[in-house]
């Protein structure tokens, strides 16, 4: 059993027809950083709050560090919690917000005067203490939420989508401060985000999930490079999904009739059969000039990002993406008929 | 000053001059007009002498009979306030709270009774806790009580029916001065480490204390102003500065006296006003 462990946990809100979460087990190690990843409604915030004691689980268990608190009230789980909108205390000042969980524990005025101080300069705080949480920056609240959550020393931090309200930019530093801060105090950490690059940028492992189900769990980059299924391919990173169905698999490669392309090869984990969808992520495409006849589809669109250029191809009733190095071969012009290819090792089967 | 802000002002000015007209009009006017009266010489016979003097002052300063009277004007705008209080929070923190599609109905049901004259639910009040009233009848039908309590006519029934009245007035300024709270606030003081009541009392009352005085300011200045509920319901046998305003003006007809009361009155506004002010000002200060 891991530090903290989910065993069959559903939530079903009362008179919602289908469950909002459904058969979700987890365990998450000491000190691990895992993100819950995936899109809008999915059920992120509802898993959380379930940890966090805020939902009361429909059925399943939870336990930390081998004791169950499926049903210990909230202001006894000893968690920290981050939340969206920051939920800081508008009529208390920032040194009182941080101390109102020592405060509720009883620690001694001094003791909690050294940590409070403490929690503020972890997260470079410290000379605002007594300012008011009106005068304060997002970027600042932000960072007192975080010093509140951590200052009672919880055995799990857990943060909904913290970063939600900040700019871009201010999003980057955050979250970079955010994982070396949790790095530095090695605490356990659930991290709910929509953002994909966010999860895949901080995390040890990412749970993605739709629908209320887990889709997979895996670290960044085999979430990214092999992806369980379509939803996963889609959902992280961009991606090119093909139709294709299994002639010959050998050694771990299969040979493929893809739709609109014709012969080609993928790599094969699973040595499946027949039909099956293949994933090539748009920087593992090739695409070069070639005759009408001898073509798969017409350049459509042509963006020009800086870096690179993003090509849209039409293939039959689909576009394909290709994303090559700008500069690197020859630019192509809107209407140019191409032939598209890729390497073995960069093209996956999904089932 | 820029042409810009010069015709802001100007249209500032444009539209608060009506309403300020109006109230030189309709209070500003009358209220000098009984202040110069409250300097008269009245006596019971109605008659009226136009002179300058104190008289109507130092007779209420001089009779303990007055001193009562104000300190049990002031004790029934307290209690009634501090009743209100306590009888109608819960209402307003449950309609914060519910995420009930009835929400709007809800409040619109806690501030109904606002549709109804306060003349009509004083006389609701006069049947209900009458000695045949439903009150009474049910505790003597309950075996509670061998006699009928005594509800009405004395202080009791003004306090019981002046809560009820005050009620909508009390929800309305809770549920304005809630806008600082949300339930999040709750859940984050849950999570580190605080029950329900340390939520409550930590939490939920400082963010609604804005509300609280608000309505704590309407609710007593209306009950010591107020004069037909205690006339009604006190049935003339209890007497604050509103119903003896009234007295002195209609049955002894020593205006004079009647208008040094009500100034009486408007110092005591003054007092709570100032109080209201600071209290406010040292909520805002946190
Ligand atoms: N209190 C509630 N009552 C009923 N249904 C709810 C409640 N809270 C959430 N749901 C439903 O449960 C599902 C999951 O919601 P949840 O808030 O967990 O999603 P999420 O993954 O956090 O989404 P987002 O990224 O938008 O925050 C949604 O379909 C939502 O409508
Ligand atoms: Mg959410």
């Amino acid at each position: 059993m891991s530090f903290l462990q989910l065993d069959d946990i559903v939530k079903k809100y009362p008179g919602a027809e289908r469950p909002s979460v459904a058969d979700f087990t987890l365990g998450i190690d000491q000190g691990e950083f895992v993100s819950l990843l995936g899109p809008s409604g999915c059920g992120k915030t509802t898993t959380l709050r379930m940890i966090a004691g805020l939902v009361e689980a429909t059925s399943g268990r939870i336990h930390l560090d081998g004791k169950e608190l499926t049903r210990t009230p909230v202001h006894q789980r000893g968690m920290g919690l981050v939340f969206q909108n920051y939920a800081l205390f508008p009529h208390l000042n920032v040194a009182r917000n941080v101390a109102f969980g020592l405060e509720m524990r009883r620690t001694s005025k001094a003791e909690a005067k050294r940590r409070v101080e403490e929690a503020l300069d972890l997260v470079r705080l410290g000379h605002l203490s007594g300012r008011r949480i009106k005068q304060l920056s997002g970027g600042q609240q932000q960072r007192v939420a975080l010093a509140r959550a951590l200052v009672i020393e919880p055995a799990v931090l857990l943060l909904d989508e913290p970063l939600s309200n900040l700019d871009a930019k201010l999003r980057d530093t955050m979250r970079e401060e955010i994982r070396s801060i949790q790095r530095k105090l090695g605490i356990t950490t659930v991290f709910v985000t929509h953002d994909q690059d966010e999860a895949l940028a901080v995390s040890d492992r990412i749970v993605v999930m739709s629908e209320g189900v887990i889709e997979q769990v895996g670290t960044p980059e085999q979430i990214y490079e092999h992806p369980a299924n379509r939803f996963v391919a889609n959902f992280i990173g961009r991606a090119n999904l093909f139709d294709a169905q299994i002639t010959h698999t050998a050694g771990g490669v299969a040979e493929l009739d893809v739709a609109g392309l014709g012969q080609m090869r993928a790599v094969d984990d699973q040595g499946a059969k027949g039909p099956a969808t293949v994933l090539v992520r748009p920087h593992r495409m090739q695409v070069s000039k070639a005759a009408a006849d001898d073509a798969h589809g017409t350049v459509e669109t042509v963006v020009y990002v800086g870096d690179s250029i993003e090509y849209g191809v039409r293939v039959g009733d689909n576009t394909v993406s290709v994303q090559s190095v700008a500069g690197a071969a020859e630019r192509l012009e809107r209407g140019t008929t191409v032939r598209l290819s890729w390497q073995t090792e960069d093209a996956l089967v999904l089932t | 000053m820029s042409a810009k802000t010069r015709s802001a002002r100007l249209t500032v000015l444009g539209l608060t001059v009506p309403g300020l007209l109006g109230l030189a009009v309709s209070f500003v006017l009358p209220l000098a007009w009984l202040l110069r009266m409250s300097f008269n010489r009245g006596d019971s016979t109605g008659y009226i002498e136009e002179t300058f003097t104190l008289d109507s002052y130092a007779q209420f300063v001089g009779d303990s009979y007055y001193w009562d009277m104000a300190w049990e004007t002031t004790l029934l705008g307290l209690g009634v306030t501090v009743l209100t209080i306590v009888v109608s929070y819960p209402i307003a923190l449950f309609l914060v709270r519910t995420e009930s599609r009835f929400k709007g109905i809800l409040v619109a049901l806690a501030v109904a009774p606002l549709l109804t004259s306060s003349v009509v639910r004083t006389y609701g009040w006069l049947v209900l806790l009458g000695n045949q009233g439903v009150v009474n009848q049910a505790l003597m039908g309950a075996g509670l009580v061998d006699q009928p309590l005594a509800l009405i006519n004395n202080r009791i029934g003004v306090y019981i029916a002046l809560v009820e009245i005050m009620m909508p007035y009390m929800i309305l300024c809770l549920l304005a001065g809630f806008g600082r709270f949300n339930q999040e606030l709750e859940h984050a003081a849950q999570s580190l480490g605080a029950n329900r009541w340390r939520t409550f009392w930590r939490i939920v009352w400082p963010l609604s204390m804005p509300g609280v005085l608000t309505g704590a300011l309407l609710v007593f200045v209306l009950t010591i102003s107020s004069f037909v509920t205690p006339r009604l319901v006190g049935g003339g046998k209890v007497f604050y500065l509103a119903t003896e305003i009234y007295d002195q003006a209609t049955a002894t007809l020593n205006w004079p006296f009647a208008a040094a009361i009500a100034f009486i009155l408007l110092a005591l506004f003054a007092v709570v006003i100032v109080i209201y002010q600071r209290a406010l000002r040292r909520i805002e200060a946190q």
